[in-house]
């Protein structure tokens, strides 16, 4: 009977990564947005409560998974400058 | 933490817990270094402001610390070693307080600037200040041309003694 296994292991599944950002620092727009952004790559889930925004990223794409929240983060940030920018011009 | 960066006492930091005798506080660890930075001094948009560049270098956290107080983590993207992270201990702290000066700058000359802003939008007698500006360069280049090269032939007709095609064909 032939091995139908293939060859190659499919890639390990990445723990899920939880980052926490506070309501006063970065924009809930700016978070929604960066997730919107990084959708395609990972599994992105969005949890609000009065002073967090959480971000779940789970699945991420191997190839990504070691940076993925820490991009996200980074993106998150520069939207939230870039909209404190305008408000304040 | 104390901020006064005036002093000669170099930055100091050690791994896993903060520097007693520094100037400006940090912890360093692999390819990272946090502080933890007083919003009463620097105010958030000057923390914003100074983050913002190290972004195309580090991954960049910040992170509530507590009433008035920011914790802001930098993640070095390519391997860094302990010198270089120190190095963007002291980069940070001096953008920070490029920061704020530039705040205080905008706020003391924010009233003139509204001030010039608001005479160039509406104290211009019904022209604009662009075309206004076009107008003299137009009259300055045309009193510096006496042969008038930039008027076209129909405006400025022939010139004396010389009579067109036209009025040439038209004698018998």
């Amino acid at each position: 009977m032939a091995d139908t296994r293939p060859a190659v292991s499919p890639p390990p599944v990445s723990e899920p990564q939880q980052i926490t950002f506070h309501r006063s620092l970065y924009a809930p727009e700016a978070v929604e947005e960066a997730v919107r952004a990084f959708a395609d790559l990972a599994k992105v889930n969005v949890l609000k409560n009065a002073e967090d925004t959480l971000v779940v990223i789970e699945h991420a794409h191997p190839s990504v998974s070691a940076i993925i929240a820490d991009e996200l983060a980074n993106f998150a940030l520069s939207e939230t400058v870039a909209r404190s920018r305008e408000v304040t011009q | 933490m104390s901020s006064d960066m005036a002093s000669s006492t170099p930055l100091v930091g050690t791994e896993s817990a903060p520097a007693e005798n520094a100037d400006f506080e940090y912890e360093l660890s692999e390819r990272q270094i946090r502080f933890v930075i007083d919003e009463q001094i620097y105010p958030r948009d000057a923390i914003f402001g100074a983050v913002y560049i190290f972004i195309d270098r580090c991954y960049v956290f910040l992170d509530r610390a507590g009433d008035q107080k920011v914790s802001v983590r930098l993640r070095t993207k390519a391997a860094a070693t302990e010198a270089d992270l120190e190095a963007l201990a002291g980069e940070l702290a001096n953008e920070l307080l490029n920061q704020v000066l530039r705040l205080r700058v905008g706020e003391s000359t924010a009233r003139i600037r509204e001030y010039y802003m608001a005479r160039a939008f509406f104290a211009s007698d019904g022209k604009s200040t662009i075309d206004q500006l076009l107008a003299e360069l137009d009259a300055e280049e045309m009193a510096e041309a006496p042969l008038e090269v930039a008027v076209p032939w129909e405006k400025k007709g022939p010139p004396a003694g010389r009579e067109t095609q036209k009025s040439v064909e038209e004698k018998p």
